[in-house]
């Protein structure tokens, strides 16, 4: 099973929770978590369907823990895939669904606390997890899970705890991505473009 | 040497090739002045004050190289619209961060050229890049604008994780070469004479892009290339909320960016640009996405 199908269950409700490590570190703590019984429970408990996991360099790994069948899974479906360089169709299965895909339920994006990943789960209608790599101690993981959490656009979860943070982030109402500009904030019109234009060498 | 065959290679493709051997030749002449620096550069390693050193014998280096590569084309710049920007992706994070602020907020130019700076073994870079430029082309040929012309270069690091501290004044001289070649190298796209050097340097980091900034003050303030181009943008990560990065710090230390822009109001002093928020900024982009 390397790649998530996605085309499958279109006679019922879906809802998908998508763990996401990205593509450079491995983080075998969080994948050992989300196939604990106690965090599948937990999805089966609010209804959920699907489990995608993307896995990074740690897929094999992944195959060794993951419950082998449903019993073991309980009734969720567990699909895994190593990386792809497009991850939008996979945030898009775990967002809010709009009237032609009908057949799904807002499910949840349970993600490092990569800057890449998180930007790319908040452009999604979604429901964001960020769990930092403790083992990436320079990499300012939880500097930023703890930042966005206090300005309202994810939950920071941690180690031992994501069923909870999921738990936590079904009853809540995020705050809604893209902020608007910031006042005294430089080029909050023209973005980084803007700055480079300043910069440029004038044409006469 | 078949030189029928060399004359119809000529005509074709005129003097690219000429230049690209002369650009051989001295690369070939800098290899040599570096492997000389390069012994005093391991002699100085096993004494005190190996910082100081290091970083005077690399700037000889930046200046030699330059200096070699540059001194038969000048500076000379006539005065048409042009926009050519030079962005540098270090690695995973800092690439996707530094595509995604390219790709809200970017603007059709008028006669633009794009350049990539990826490192050699970064293929996840590569990948982002072009799928990019892909969607960049798509979306702007849908407004029937100008999306201008682009290339990807790669560099090798100065420093791969785990390498052995004696070989890397090795591999830091062939990283500074890949950096020169980067920002002398006109754009093969376009001939316009305006267009030699990049306008604006942009990077986020991680260490390579301090290098870049470095070579390209040097270059500046050599007078090898005009003052008026390679600006430096430096901005820093918008993990970062409390600290400065390393490279962030020496960079804003040794002043090597025009302009230093931070996402996070604890980081906002004198020195830098508060720019909160610069991945989802403009709010709205100029030209949708999806048309």
């Amino acid at each position: 099973m390397s790649e998530a199908n996605l085309d499958s269950t279109h006679n019922r409700l879906t809802r998908t929770a998508f763990v996401t490590i990205g593509a450079t570190a491995g983080f075998r703590s969080l994948l050992q978590e989300v196939v604990t019984p106690k965090f599948l429970t937990t999805l089966k408990s609010l209804d959920f369907t699907d489990l995608v996991v993307q896995c990074g360099p740690d897929l094999e790994y992944f195959e060794t823990i993951r419950p082998d069948h449903s019993q073991k899974s309980y009734g969720v479906k567990i699909t895994s895939f190593s990386y792809a360089p497009d991850l939008k169709k996979y945030f898009a299965q775990a967002s809010r669904g709009n009237d032609e895909d009908g057949g799904r339920d807002c499910g949840v994006i349970i993600s490092h606390a990569g800057s890449g990943s998180i930007i790319g789960a908040l452009e999604f209608d979604s429901k964001l997890v960020t769990v930092p790599n403790p083992e990436l101690m320079d990499n300012h993981q939880l500097e930023i899970a703890e930042d966005m959490e206090s300005k309202g656009f994810l939950v920071h979860g941690t180690l031992g705890s994501v069923a909870e943070a999921v738990e936590k982030i079904d009853t809540l109402t995020l705050r809604k991505w893209p902020p608007g500009p910031s006042p005294g904030s430089s080029y909050q019109k023209g973005g980084l473009w803007e700055a480079i234009n300043e910069l440029m060498p004038q044409s006469s | 040497m078949d030189t029928n065959r060399d004359r119809v290679v000529q005509a074709t493709i005129g003097s690219a090739l000429l230049d690209l051997l002369k650009n051989g030749i001295f690369l070939f002449i800098i290899m040599g002045c570096g492997l000389l620096i390069l012994s005093i550069l391991i002699d100085v390693l096993s004494k005190p004050h190996v910082t100081g050193n290091t970083l005077g014998a690399t700037i000889i280096i930046i200046f030699v190289g330059g200096y070699l590569i540059l001194k038969t084309d000048g500076g000379m710049v006539r005065e048409i619209s042009t926009h050519y920007v030079l962005m540098i992706c270090g690695s995973g994070g800092h690439t996707a961060e530094m595509i995604q602020m390219v790709e809200r907020s970017i603007c059709s130019e008028k006669s633009s050229h794009r350049r990539w700076a990826v490192g050699k073994d970064d293929e996840k870079s590569y990948d982002k890049v072009l799928a990019f430029e892909n969607r960049l082309l798509d979306r702007f040929s849908c407004h029937d604008l100008d999306s201008g012309t682009f290339d990807i270069m790669r560099f090798r690091r100065a420093r791969y994780v785990h390498q052995s501290w004696l070989t890397t004044p090795f591999t830091t001289i062939l990283s500074l070469l890949d950096i020169i070649r980067i920002l002398a190298t006109p754009p093969h796209q376009r001939s316009i004479p305006a267009l030699q050097y990049p306008g604006v340097v942009v990077t986020n980091g991680p260490g390579t892009g301090f290098l870049f900034l470095l070579v390209a003050r040097v270059l500046r303030l050599s007078h090898l290339v005009p003052t008026s181009h390679m600006r430096t943008i430096y901005v820093e990560s918008w993990a970062r909320v409390r600290s400065l990065s390393l490279t962030g710090k020496l960079i804003r230390s040794l002043k090597l960016a025009d302009l230093f822009i931070v996402q996070a109001p604890a980081l906002a002093g004198h020195n830098n640009v508060l720019a909160e928020n610069l991945l989802a900024m403009p709010e709205q982009p100029r030209f949708p996405f999806n048309a």
